[in-house]
């Protein structure tokens, strides 16, 4: 493996119950050199996120990866969070002590730029949060999207939003972030609520990630899914989701994702609309589009739940060496 | 069933029309025409054509020709006549818009449902100008319109809603229920070639229009990436025939009016407690989402074969 040349990325995230879980997988693959965290206000306050990501760390042995000082409020909107969706600390039913490493003095999106500099037209992006780091970052060096590889976001929605009728959490929380991101002319990937939904993790899939109950990082994924799923089955679906780690798999392996080529904007103006993901697509008869994102429309479950059980039995395979 | 079918004929609606016609189980009190697509002229000149090709004796009346609010028709200004006929064309009634309307409903003696097919225009001015009549008389509307997950004319707008949100948004803020047979069904109800030629072995008029619809639909119009034609405004008059082949998500229905990207969206809120006060907790629209292809398919000819027998 070590002669492969790993592909560098930079994970943008939330902790967050589904962040976290996004965390393990991309530690647990080799393809990645994961450069860095840049954790962003969203699900919690930026201080919760930001420990979390600390702890996230050291829970999986992983001190190594720096972690930057990222926006601890929306570009233009103030502080939004997603209340206590993810429980008191982010984290859910999971409690992990204080952590002992530290952020670095670096803003998020200084550092954005200095590793696309550093890998020009190499660099990934992983966003499983609000837009806020990466549309500061496009903001503020106007010549970094023609740097960037790709950027894989878990945020948007066809049609139903989570937050309101109109708009999933992450580009609701900073819509005016989200649409310099997708106005920037990267290549952008798009996993939206629907394909979430289809990747729902079932009580048997619980089951099988927790295993014989021996592994810390099995335990952990199994304790912050098992109210996700019991909330799922409580409201008729046949089980519980967790959005962010569908990004992870479409980094890790894309050939299990179904894309479209379509034109994605962001609103920022409607009474209803604000943070909706306007999605254009061929028959769009008012205009012509102009591609610029793949949006996940199939997803092939039963390998994403493998490898979600691959992902922590690795993780915890190395922690027990 | 009594119905009133509101309509910027076009061959989508044409073959709605035709199929309600063609139905004994549908009533068809009259028919209204608004802008759409093509302008009021023109639409009201296609209804004319289409019910003296088929025969039919139903009073017509020629309603909006601007938005609401807006005063701008946004549509295709180069319409043709969507057939020729040999036969006389029947003018609209003498009747305006409103008079037509409150005539209709004051004398219908059971409930009525709405179909709107076109921009929400007249239905919403019908709404502001009666409302206790309306709430009196009509049961339900059922109309093709908008999209959840979709948009046509913009990535998110249909053209109904497009061409006129604040009628739009008038209709779902009245207090009759709706049910939106939107993008979302519609770009599942693909006819291909090959499923439609299962249509070409009748011989009664509604079949022969339908047929010619069809082709006129698979020759000139090529849908994006659909593989067929997709006949629009026939889903409403499926669903009111057969409501057990659609499935759909019932909730509080809202049109964007205030964006410049998303002007006509439409917003479906499933939940008691979004966190937007916008959204009355109360209302039950209906939005469909999905259909049984076959079944659909079936229906049609099932509808055309009963007029057969009884040709």
């Amino acid at each position: 493996m070590s002669d492969i040349k790993k592909r560098p990325v930079i994970l943008d995230c939330d902790p967050g119950e589904d962040d976290a879980v996004c965390m393990f997988m991309m530690l647990a693959s080799q393809q990645f050199e994961l450069l860095g965290i840049t954790p962003v206000c969203g699900n919690k306050t930026l201080l919760y996120c930001e420990k979390n990501a600390l702890r996230l760390l050291e829970l999986t042995g992983h001190t190594e990866i720096p972690v930057y000082k990222g926006a601890d409020r929306s570009m233009a909107r103030g502080v939004r969070t997603a209340g206590n969706v993810h429980g008191n600390t982010g984290l859910g039913p999971v409690v992990l002590p204080e952590p002992k490493i530290q952020t670095q003095d670096t803003y998020a999106w200084e550092f954005i730029y200095e590793m696309a500099k550093k890998y020009p037209h190499e660099l990934e992006i992983l966003a499983v949060g609000p837009l806020t780091n990466l549309g500061k970052a496009f903001l503020l060096f106007p010549e970094l999207p023609k740097l960037i590889k790709q950027v894989v976001i878990m945020g948007g929605a066809a049609g139903l939003g989570n937050w309101t009728a109109a708009a999933e959490f992450n580009i609701w929380a900073d819509p005016e972030a989200a649409k310099i991101v997708f106005n920037a002319k990267v290549p952008m990937v798009m996993m939206a609520l629907e394909i979430c939904f289809m990747a729902y993790v079932s009580p048997d899939d619980l089951k099988a990630i927790r295993g014989d109950g021996t592994g810390i990082i099995a335990n952990v994924t199994a304790d912050l899914l098992t109210r996700r799923v019991d909330f799922g089955l409580a409201r008729g679906a046949k089980g519980g989701i967790l959005c962010d780690a569908v990004a992870a798999t479409y980094m890790i392996d894309p050939s299990l994702i179904e894309v479209e080529e379509v034109e994605v904007d962001v609103d920022t103006q409607g009474e209803l609309t604000v943070g909706k993901t306007v999605i254009a697509r061929d028959y769009t008869e008012l205009y012509k589009i102009k591609p610029n994102t793949k949006n996940g429309i199939g997803i092939n479950r039963e390998a994403f739940i493998d490898l979600l059980i691959k992902s922590v039995k690795t993780l915890d395979e190395k922690l027990s060496h | 069933m009594k119905i009133l079918i509101d309509c910027d004929t076009g061959g989508d609606d044409a073959a709605a029309i035709t199929l309600a016609l063609a139905s004994s189980d549908l009533e068809v009190l009259g028919i209204s025409t608004c802008l759409g697509n093509l302008e009021l002229a023109q639409t009201t000149r296609n209804t004319q054509l289409l019910l003296a090709e088929l025969q039919a004796c139903v009073d017509l009346c020629a309603g909006s020709d601007v938005p609401l609010v807006r005063q701008k028709w946004v549509g295709n200004p180069n319409g043709k006549d969507l057939l020729e006929t040999d036969k006389e064309l029947t003018p609209p009634v003498g009747l305006d818009l409103l008079s037509f309307y409150h005539q209709k409903l004051a004398g219908a003696s059971e409930p009525v449902t709405l179909v709107p097919l076109a921009p929400l225009t007249n239905i919403a001015k019908v709404i502001l100008a009666y409302p206790d009549l309306v709430r009196e008389k009509v049961e339900r509307i059922v109309l093709m319109g908008g999209g959840i997950a979709s948009g046509n004319t913009t990535g998110a707008a249909e053209l109904n809603f497009y061409a006129d949100p604040e009628a739009a948004q008038i209709v779902f803020g009245f207090d009759v229920p709706v049910v939106l047979c939107g993008l979302d069904v519609c770009h599942k109800a693909v006819i291909t070639q090959e499923a439609g030629q299962r249509y070409f072995s009748y011989q009664n008029k509604y079949a022969k229009m339908l047929q010619y619809l069809l082709k006129r639909s698979w020759s000139y119009r090529q849908h994006g990436s659909f593989n067929g034609s997709i006949l629009y405004d026939t889903i409403p008059v499926l669903y009111l025939l057969y409501p057990q082949i659609f499935t759909g998500l019932k909730g509080t229905i809202s049109i964007e009016t205030a964006s410049a990207l998303c002007t006509g969206a439409t917003l479906l809120s499933v939940r008691k407690n979004d966190g937007d006060d916008l959204y009355d907790k109360d209302k039950q629209h209906q939005a469909i989402m999905d259909l049984d292809l076959q079944l659909y398919l079936d229906k049609i000819e099932a509808i055309l074969a009963k007029a057969e027998e009884q040709a």
